[in-house]
């Protein structure tokens, strides 16, 4: 008796996650047989850059539909597709920091690449995942790897302190996560997220207090795993340690990629497991726009005031960054076509602009040794391009017009907006009261840039031509997508148009 | 008598788990890692999956653990020197454990604890190995590629945190 088989169709649809998983052992055979070559952290760059390169080609080949691959297991639509390019794109810019970066071991390159493309697969897969299961397993082949590459900075005390965290903060969410994801397998009967919802919905109405009770309680258990992801309030806690402990490169592909992910799978998660744009709740119903818009509000609070007294960069970038998912958190509250259009919109913005202030940041702490806003005093003199392009990147994650960060911004406050109900005015306001406050600390770093003198005569800092283009490419498109947006608008509606 | 078989294998579980954690020596922790695994194995039990518990013994329990122990002891596993003064968690974490024993004990004339749940009726052929097999090579196909995946991290992630201190022989 031989299973059914057709639901293992669709193999086209994974091309890219199975290059990824080819560029693993790619690097993997490498790495072992290059053992003995100078040029073994050269090649394996390569090969993990053209890896990553392909996929991004497969991923632009793959017939985005809505059709459940895998028994159910995966989908392949624009939204998931686009959160895929997004990704493999930071993976790109994750590797060549990891390699220009002198906190990477040049013996320890290797492993390093493998785990990034390890993390890479695992996020693309949590980008299409509309199983439970799928889900689960996708986000350990996120975490486990992180935590890794967070204690990769040797004989650091601080590195493997911030591994720890992390590791014993995400068991915990894990935990609390499974158990959500167990008390909705038994209301639904099926780990399949439009099964749940639509068994929860029928139960959430008909049953009585307990069936409600129930639902409420294992959709904020699981909301715990989701939270942790994105370094959202109340679990962000992490985030500063394992920021500032972690090598910087990493902290860098941290603070985007896996959030790109994290979302993805959020807005997944209530889109397509409770039913399409939630809106305001019907009375009766469970008010989770309610929930998400006051950890959205709450996140943006508290990540914004905590990085006010922040001295170390890497440190303020953390709470920044809990920010931002504040921002992000709200849009998926309001849930309308308007805010995952936004929430696409903001991801490569965001990559652009946050990869960018890590990477300067790394280049002035390889030329100084200092990680904290002192550091940056007189950069302006002393490395003025560094100084320039920091600048841009700092008031684009403001959202200062005319840079990207702005029109990021723009489109998740319209979206709030939008929805014409108090409660997301409110939300909206205490988002503007933030970004305000979030200015404050931003111009901090630019004015040690340019106002202050350095304490004593440092040298000029100096930037190798491979970091100084890299540069370049992140500035440039976060000056030009300030002004001329309509390119990346368009591939976001082409994403979301599709059948879905 | 399913609820007796989860409530002592998760005890086993619990107390397997923290044992191992708190535990100064490599080999005695992978010994408290056994007793937790057959308390898995009595929860599939309980769960009407014969077939898993006796995977669970054989392959957790016996192959793979018999595996650690033999490696922890050939490389003479490291036994943490004993902390001074007993540890403290212990006071407020013993206290739980009758605080649990209560709730768990009294939570059936919690009103409503009657709680809601797809029936649950087993399909035929429920956990025998055949439909296990279907299952593993089937629906749950890619799932179950993807842990491997997750395994070669785990084996990645262990020897680049392990090659810490020395240097391994072919670097």
């Amino acid at each position: 008796m031989l299973p059914d088989l057709a639901g293992l169709r669709g193999g086209a649809a994974i091309l890219p996650e199975l290059v990824l998983t080819g560029t693993v052992f790619a690097v993997l055979v490498l790495d072992l047989a290059l053992r003995r070559s100078a040029r073994r952290g050269r090649v394996l760059l390569l090969v993990t850059c053209l890896g990553l390169a392909a996929a991004a080609t497969a991923i632009a080949g793959v017939s985005a539909g809505a059709q459940p691959l895998f028994y159910g297991m995966l989908v392949a639509d624009g939204f998931a597709l686009f959160v895929k390019g997004v990704v493999i794109a930071a993976a790109v810019v994750g590797a060549i920091l990891a390699a220009l970066s002198p906190e990477i071991r040049r013996d320890q390159l290797g492993e390093y690449l493998i785990l990034l493309v390890c993390l890479t697969l695992g996020m693309c897969l949590l980008a299409g995942a509309r199983n439970l299961l799928m889900l689960y397993l996708a986000l350990e082949l996120v975490s486990l790897p992180s935590y890794i590459l967070a204690g990769f900075r040797h004989g650091d005390r601080r590195s493997s302190e911030a591994a720890l965290k992390y590791v014993v903060f995400g068991a915990a969410a894990s935990g609390l996560m499974l158990f959500g994801f167990s008390l909705l397998y038994g209301l639904a009967g099926t780990l399949d997220l439009p099964g749940i919802g639509a068994a929860v919905v029928a139960r959430g109405l008909q049953g009585g207090l307990d069936a409600q009770l129930l639902v409420v309680v294992a959709v904020l258990l699981s909301l715990a795993g989701f939270a942790y992801k994105v370094a959202a309030v109340p679990f962000h806690m992490w985030c500063p340690d394992v920021y500032e402990g972690a090598p910087t490169p990493f902290v860098a592909f941290l603070s985007v990629a896996p959030k790109a992910a994290g979302f993805a799978a959020l807005l997944r998660f209530f889109l397509s497991g409770f039913g399409a744009p939630l809106g305001f709740p019907a009375p009766g119903e469970f008010p989770w726009p309610f929930v998400l818009g006051v950890l959205a509000m709450a996140t943006m609070t508290v990540g914004n005031l905590a990085a006010i007294t922040q001295d170390n960069v890497k440190r303020l970038l953390a709470y920044s960054s809990i920010a931002h998912a504040g921002y992000l958190l709200m849009a998926v509250a309001v849930g309308s076509p308007l805010a995952i259009r936004g929430v696409l919109l903001y991801l490569p913005i965001y990559l652009l602009m946050n990869m960018g202030a890590f990477l300067v940041v790394m280049a002035v702490h390889d030329a100084t040794g200092s990680e904290t806003v002192d550091g940056f005093r007189g950069l302006g003199a002393r490395a003025p391009y560094l100084a320039v392009v920091m600048a841009v990147f700092l008031f684009s994650l403001t959202g200062i017009p005319p840079l990207a960060g702005f029109i990021g911004k723009f489109f998740l406050f319209a979206a709030a907006l939008q929805t014409k109900s108090m409660f997301f005015y409110a939300v909206a306001v205490v988002g503007v009261v933030n970004s305000v406050i979030s200015l404050y600390y931003y111009a901090r770093i630019v004015r040690a840039c340019f106002l202050e003198k350095p304490a004593d005569a440092q040298a000029p800092v100096r930037v190798g031509s491979p970091a100084a283009a890299l540069l370049g490419a992140l500035a440039v498109p976060t000056l030009v997508l300030g002004i001329w947006w309509g390119p990346l608008l368009g591939v976001v509606e082409k994403a979301l148009l599709l059948p879905r | 008598m399913e609820g007796f078989l989860f409530y002592l294998g998760g005890a086993m579980m619990l107390l397997g788990g923290v044992a191992m954690v708190a535990s100064r020596s490599a080999v005695s922790a992978a010994c408290w890692l056994v007793l937790s695994f057959l308390g898995s194995a009595a929860l599939f039990a309980a769960l009407q999956a014969p077939f898993l518990a006796v995977l669970q013994i054989l392959v957790y329990a016996g192959a793979i653990m018999v595996l650690f122990l033999f490696v922890i002891m050939m490389l003479e596993g490291p036994v943490m020197p004993a902390e001074a003064g007993r540890p403290k968690f212990w006071i407020p974490a013993g206290a739980l454990v009758p605080a649990a024993i209560i709730l768990v004990a009294t939570a059936r004339w919690v009103p409503g604890a009657g709680l809601p749940g797809f029936p649950g009726d087993l399909p035929p052929g429920f956990g025998q190995p055949v439909r296990v097999a279907q299952l593993l090579l089937g629906e749950y196909l890619l799932a179950f590629e993807l842990i491997s995946i997750v395994l070669v991290v785990a084996i990645i992630g262990a020897l680049a945190l392990g090659s810490n201190e020395r240097t391994l022989p072919w670097k």
